[in-house]
């Protein structure tokens, strides 16, 4: 069982720039783990903010959101040599990313963009679960694998698409891909209770067929769940109990001291928002321990 | 299937989500809702692009109604300047100047006002260009 290189970093926060100084604040008073949108900064530019987080001693991930490995084509060599450069310049010791597509369509032929035909969804979509598509995502995997100067970790999306074509469930499909490739798993709950509201299926049943012992770190973030009863991963509410609840179990099974957790909250966050909701995963990680 | 293959396939189930459509053998309830999620995204880039949106009447539906006939083609910054120039109906008094501003120099029309506080209030084509001209308002 591969160690996750983030073991033991307890609970984090996704840097953003509107908690920047929350987050400084906290990381000076132990916080010791971050995640930065892949996307969001330049490894030659980084905000003062998160090298002072670095400075500290926390450990900064970058996490991509537009590699699209789930996608027919292949991945981008200038995304991947970003996440890499990006890791190596925050000294962190993995990078991640999505099992999913972002964008579908031909690149022109030669070097002509104006003449694509690529189709930008601007979000993760799930791709279909299918040996073929497998086939396709592990080649992707193993390509970015092989350019990157550190491991990788992959995420299960908050799906709403259920695809006629698929024959694999998730955690086969996932456990599939991790043993194909030795990808670390990145475990995001509020996804995993999202994909289970909306399309059918038990979390917790999935959980123990999911590939825990790869397990990098956890996600969990905030949403809400319409009148439909359909779970939304808005990154913009607060925590529902339900998905507490799940991490709590999650922990359970990962063990205290093992993969960190991390929350992610993009927008309607300050100071204030940011203290109250890392309590609340800190209080849900240690009543892991007395349910023991 | 070959990777080919698997790209045409995605792009095609893409287009139609996209478009607000439901894919051929798809599940009505789970298209829609990912139509939704994907209108949603963009909305929210575009909201926090340009935060004036927030107040366009019945943004939801009319930014989902734009988004279904105008795939993405650029930015977030891209998508409000399109939508605002497509969209008919009242917009808040900013964004009613971005929209006749853009259509000026589109060339659809050749003058228009700028209401904005700090702006030069008259936007005029002639000559091939565009001027902003007046004193610069504080209202």
């Amino acid at each position: 069982m591969p160690r996750s290189p983030v073991a033991g970093l307890g609970v984090g926060a996704g840097w953003r720039p509107a908690i920047a100084d929350e987050l400084a604040e906290q990381a000076s008073d132990g916080l010791r783990f971050c995640e930065v949108v892949a996307e969001n900064v330049s490894p030659t530019r980084l905000p003062a903010g998160l090298v002072e987080l670095v400075r500290t001693g926390a450990t900064v991930v970058p996490h991509g959101v537009t590699l699209g490995l789930a996608g027919g084509g292949l991945p981008d060599r200038a995304r991947i040599d970003h996440l890499g450069e990006l890791a190596l310049t925050l000294g962190a010791p993995l990078v991640s990313e999505h099992v999913a597509f972002v964008r579908a369509g031909q690149p022109a032929d030669g070097s002509d963009p104006l003449h694509a035909d690529v189709l930008e969804a601007g979000h993760l979509v799930p791709a279909a679960r299918t040996p073929d598509a497998l086939a396709v995502l592990v080649d992707n995997v193993r390509a970015t694998q092989a350019r990157l100067p550190v491991p990788l970790a992959l995420e299960n999306i908050a799906a709403t698409l259920a695809w006629p074509e698929t024959s694999m469930d998730e955690p086969e499909f996932l456990t599939a891909l991790v043993d194909a490739t030795g990808c670390f798993f990145l475990l995001d709950v509020a996804n995993l209770h999202a994909t289970c509201s909306a399309l059918g299926g038990d979390p917790r049943e999935q959980l123990d067929r999911m590939p825990l012992d790869h397990v990098a770190y956890v996600h969990v973030a905030g949403g809400f769940t319409d009148p439909s009863g359909v779970y939304w991963d808005t990154h913009a509410h607060d925590m529902t109990d339900d998905v507490l609840r799940l991490l709590t179990h999650v922990v359970d099974i990962l063990g205290p001291d093992g993969p960190p957790v991390l929350l992610e909250r993009d927008t309607d966050v300050d100071a204030i928002v940011m203290r109250a909701e890392l309590d609340r995963v800190r209080r849900a990680v240690d009543r892991a321990g007395a349910h023991a | 299937m070959t990777r080919h293959e698997l790209e045409a396939r995605q792009q095609d189930v893409l287009r139609s989500l996209l478009h607000g459509e439901l894919p051929e053998g798809f599940d009505p309830r789970s298209a829609a809702m990912t139509t939704r999620m994907l209108h949603t995204k963009r909305r929210s880039e575009a909201v926090e692009a340009v935060p004036e949106l927030r107040d366009v009447p019945e943004l939801v539906d009319r930014f989902g109604s734009w988004a279904s006939a105008h795939p993405r083609r650029g930015c977030a910054h891209d998508d409000v300047v399109e939508f605002l120039t497509s969209v008919q109906g009242p917009l808040p008094k900013a964004l009613a100047s971005v929209r006749a501003i853009e259509r000026v120099y589109r060339g659809d029309t050749s003058f228009a006002r700028d209401r904005r506080p700090g702006q030069r209030p008259l936007v005029v084509a002639l000559g091939g260009r565009v001027w902003h001209v007046g004193h610069r308002g504080t209202r």
